[in-house]
């Protein structure tokens, strides 16, 4: 009897990382030709992280989660205009920040005119998920003392590892600004990460 | 590398691979360079936090709310409102209505423009050698000189009119011929956009 045709997948094990960002482009792909379930899996992929950048930048768990699912919205109806320049995520976290920054820059609007507490910066946000949770919560916490701006160009710059050029293009801003604050942003973390140290050991 | 203000260099431009060891090196004896090193590492590390409970669910809904709502904005725009309606909102019933408020107002003047107008075409066109023409813009006139300042300014009303509607009319034409040669619809999107 002769033996069955082993599966290709078998045969040559393929490397999971490249099996796993070919299955994110089929999604994209299928999502773009409008099916829901498709998207629904790509949020379900991608909820935590944008959810997360929502967070860091708005300091507000209601507005985060509203920016995140407003981004979600928006992704969905220009995905198909998406062109695959970058990957879903990338776009999808330019999106999320753009909106993000737009809410704290309402939010500010507004409590100026109500002439109210800074409420949405008073709230602290949780610590992300991270390896050691207790160095996550502290950064979170010297992150959350940045300006909006500042939170934004630092979450973009390290945690998607975008060039300036890319983060001033995303925000809206001069790239000399961008620069300006993430030199700023460095300058007052490092800082406040030393001041730390004799606390924390 | 020798002292920490090159090591924050190393860390601003990035951590370049080149200059790696060395970075490292000065960091295992410095401990303020390897607290900024853990610093940046923490900063690297993935920001994500879990989205709250039934997220993907909300997403759903707000994306079936926006299609729901782009299906009835495209539906007003491929059902248009009846002709009394849109007619109105054209640019050549507000020309007519114009042309109409000018009659009422200066009907005399009008009249006495028309009729220099129609005597320089007249005049222009005897001399390119259209005579018939001339004839029948002649013929025309005539009759309508002998009636009264207010028939005449119905006559020229009725005629603006007449002329402003089939100039629309042409148009309108003109809009479909485009629109059938290249797939675009006013007021839908382009056509890249459209659905």
């Amino acid at each position: 009897m002769p033996e069955p045709a082993a599966h290709p997948a078998a045969a040559t094990p393929p490397d999971s990382t490249a099996r796993q960002e070919a299955a994110a482009r089929e999604l994209v792909e299928r999502a773009r030709h409008r099916d829901e379930e498709a998207f629904r899996m790509l949020v379900e992929l991608h909820r935590d992280r944008a959810y997360g950048l929502a967070l860091r930048i708005t300091r507000s768990r209601a507005d985060a989660e509203d920016v995140a699912q407003e981004a979600f919205v928006r992704a969905w109806e220009a995905l198909p205009g998406f062109r695959g320049e970058s990957t879903f995520g990338t776009w999808l976290h330019r999106i999320v920040a753009r909106r993000a920054l737009d809410r704290v820059d309402s939010l500010r609007r507004r409590q100026r005119r109500e002439l109210d507490l800074d409420d949405a910066a008073a709230e602290p946000a949780p610590a992300p998920a991270a390896r050691d949770p207790l160095l996550a919560a502290r950064l979170e916490r010297l992150v959350g003392d940045l300006s909006a701006p500042q939170r934004a160009v630092v979450s973009l710059f390290y945690g998607q590892d975008q060039p300036v050029e890319a983060i001033a293009a995303t925000l809206g801003l001069p790239e000399n600004t961008v620069k300006t604050h993430l030199a700023r942003a460095r300058a007052a973390l490092r800082e406040a990460w030393l001041a730390g140290d004799g606390e924390t050991t | 590398m020798h002292d920490c203000t090159a090591f924050e260099r190393w860390l601003d431009d990035g951590r370049p691979a080149l200059q790696a060891e060395a970075a490292h090196a000065h960091a295992s004896g410095c401990a303020r360079c390897a607290s900024l090193l853990v610093l940046e590492d923490a900063l690297a590390a993935p920001f994500a936090a879990p989205a709250p409970r039934g997220f993907a669910d909300a997403v759903m809904l707000r994306v079936r709310d926006a299609e729901h709502r782009r299906a009835i904005a495209r539906a007003r725009i491929e059902a248009p409102a009846p002709w009394w309606v849109s007619a109105p909102a054209e640019p050549a019933a507000a020309l007519a209505l114009v042309g109409a408020s000018l009659l009422l107002w200066r009907a005399a003047d009008v009249w006495r423009g028309a009729v220099a107008l129609a005597g320089t075409c007249s005049a222009w066109a005897a001399g390119a050698g259209f005579t018939g023409l001339t004839a029948a813009l002649g013929g025309a006139f005539a009759p309508a000189r002998a009636l009264g300042a207010t028939a005449q300014s119905t006559l020229l009303f009725v005629a603006g009119t007449a002329t402003l509607a089939a100039a629309w009319g042409l148009y309108a034409a003109a809009d479909r011929v485009v629109a059938r040669a290249s797939g675009f619809v006013r007021g839908a999107g382009t056509p890249a956009t459209r659905r």
